[in-house]
């Protein structure tokens, strides 16, 4: 199956247009996103650790959600994939599906520091 | 007049800014909430016109939400977002009363579209609760004739329509103070809301409490379900309180609150709630002489008296009368099935002459009682059956009618304004007591006294 594109570029400049009354918004939620993004990072690893599915599929969950909404669609595809591991009775590939995860953080800040920068 | 207000519910930071930026960039007053608890508490405080709600929070789902705050705001348009986008999911929240489930991350023109949808339908809705809560009436012209009287508050009228004060219509009963209050509404910048309207002289002071603010289930014996408030219903329109001199002294200060926080409290409630009306009150009483007597407020009444506006007596237009009664006999005519209903002579100088206490009201009485009564198409003197005596004395002179049968007239209204005293009326008449017990006795009229003499 394709990957979805990194970052979503329609939905990117439909946030950018909420710019429009010369407020920093996109820049502000981007903000904003990566500090949520670290704290579930930290939740998720600790979670793994403990062997607590509920909550790694919780805060896969949650990040899935907000990576959707700034336009972070391999990063949602990827906390979506985790979250439906983490709904298995017994969870077998957590870690695996996590460094997945962790490994595309470089590639999505890349992507989001040429928007930032504009 | 306030903008609409739309209530945003995510627990995610990030989303709840993106949808209440992407609202307010298109005019949109937002309030947030995190939570189902808080999102019950911004809706008791705000009042939503509509809101959007992330399925999965983090005290609970969209669904046990939705019926709670419906609980506050009846019909509350609610749009349901979720990142899980299961198709039983979606059938369940549409069955369950959402009146949309859509799949986050949310397009922004489809939010828009359904929220602009929503609101239109939440209004149509609100409108036709508005006018099942008032009696159907006729459209009426509020300013019919030419007299400088009406000519003036039409002049006046116009001019305030437009804006959003409280006005106060002072007149006495009869003179179509409520068609007033409707025309000012639907020329003013609410037009598109509700109008409602509450006489406030017919009900007891609980009545008009529960009526004006509504009550919760239980706050009283048989409050057996929690009622919205015809203040709540009017949110965004226009509340026409008539006669609101007769408002009882405790319910006074609720009502200031309104006017002057935009807030009120059902019976029983233990919190406040939002609405945002323009008032016009309307009173036959002298409310200055009220205030003076401490039977109204002083503070209520500077508050609603903003905007004065006086509808003259029947009376003191005189030349309008005619007018009127060719308006009045026009719907007469189509609602009794005549081809046409028109006034002799005789008659409309009988309508001129005639005091009317009652005013237009007592004026379509009149007519009607007469047209009914009558099998001409023509209304004769005969056909009016006037509701107190005529202004200046024998006012109901009819040339269609015999000698006989205007003396009889003339000698029973003379009699009957001098409550039935012989003596004093046959002075008047310029007879003998004699004479005049034998028209009496000619015309076979009885004699009628509410004290003896």
């Amino acid at each position: 199956m394709a990957l979805s594109s990194v970052l979503n570029s329609d939905r990117i400049a439909a946030l950018m247009e909420l710019d429009d009354d010369g407020s920093d918004f996109f820049a502000d939620l981007v903000e904003m996103y990566l500090e949520e993004f670290e704290v579930a990072r930290a939740a998720i690893r600790t979670a793994l650790d403990t062997g607590d599915q509920k909550v790694v599929g919780s805060t896969a969950h949650r990040i899935k959600g907000s990576s959707g909404n700034i336009g972070a669609d391999r990063m949602a595809e990827l906390c979506s994939e985790l979250e439906a591991a983490a709904m298995a009775p017994e969870m077998t590939n957590g870690r695996e599906l996590f460094s997945r995860i962790e490994n595309h953080v470089p590639e999505l800040l890349a992507a989001l520091g040429k928007y930032r920068s504009r | 007049m306030s903008r609409i207000r739309i209530l945003v519910v995510d627990d995610e930071p990030g989303q709840r800014l993106t949808i209440s930026k992407l609202l307010e960039s298109h005019g949109y007053q937002v309030d947030q909430a995190p939570s189902c608890a808080g999102a019950l508490d911004e809706a008791r405080a705000s009042r939503p016109d509509l809101a959007v709600v992330d399925y999965l929070l983090p005290d609970g789902t969209a669904l046990d939400l939705l019926p709670r705050l419906r609980e506050m705001v009846a019909e509350l348009p609610v749009v349901i977002l979720t990142a899980h986008g299961s198709i039983d999911l979606a059938v369940r929240a549409i069955k369950e009363g959402a009146d949309q489930f859509l799949t986050k991350p949310v397009e922004f023109p489809t939010l828009l579209v359904i929220v602009q949808r929503l609101l239109e339908s939440y209004r149509d809705r609100q409108k036709l609760q508005a006018s099942r809560t008032r009696q159907a009436r006729e459209r009426f012209d509020p300013f019919p004739g030419a007299s400088p009287l009406i000519r003036k508050l039409e002049a006046d009228a116009r001019r305030v329509a437009a804006s959003d004060s409280p006005v106060l219509i002072h007149g006495e009963t009869g003179t179509g103070k409520t068609i007033l209050a409707r025309w000012l509404h639907e020329n003013g910048p609410r037009a598109e809301e509700s109008f409602v309207d509450l006489n406030c002289s017919t009900l007891s002071k609980e009545f008009l409490e529960t009526e004006l603010f509504g009550h919760e289930k239980g706050s009283f014996t048989g409050a057996i379900g929690s009622k919205p408030g015809l203040l709540e219903v009017a949110h965004r329109g226009t509340a026409f309180l008539d006669e609101i001199g007769d408002i009882d002294v405790h319910v006074q200060p609720k009502l200031l609150k309104v006017l002057e926080e935009k807030r009120y409290r059902r019976l029983g409630a233990v919190a406040d709630r939002f609405t945002d009306i323009r008032l016009i009150a309307a009173s036959h009483q002298d409310l200055t002489e009220l205030v003076r007597n401490k039977a109204f407020r002083g503070d209520l009444y500077f508050r609603i008296s903003t905007i004065p506006l006086t509808v003259p007596p029947l009376r003191e237009r005189v030349d309008d009368i005619p007018v009127i009664a060719r308006i009045l006999l026009d719907r007469l005519a189509a609602d009794i099935g005549r081809s046409e209903l028109t006034l002799s002579q005789g008659a409309e100088k009988a309508l001129r002459e005639y005091s009317w206490p009652g005013n237009i009201r007592e004026l379509r009485n009149v007519l009607e009682r007469g047209a009914i009564l009558s099998e001409r198409n023509m209304l004769v003197p005969s056909d009016l059956r006037f509701e107190s005596q005529p202004a200046h004395g024998f006012a109901t002179l009819d040339t269609s009618l015999s000698l006989a049968e205007n003396e009889r007239r003339y000698v029973e209204t003379v009699l009957a304004e001098e409550n039935g005293r012989v003596e004093t009326a046959a002075r008047r008449l310029g007879l003998s007591r004699n004479s005049l017990y034998l028209k009496i006795k000619k015309h076979g009229i009885v004699l009628s006294r509410r004290a003896a003499t």
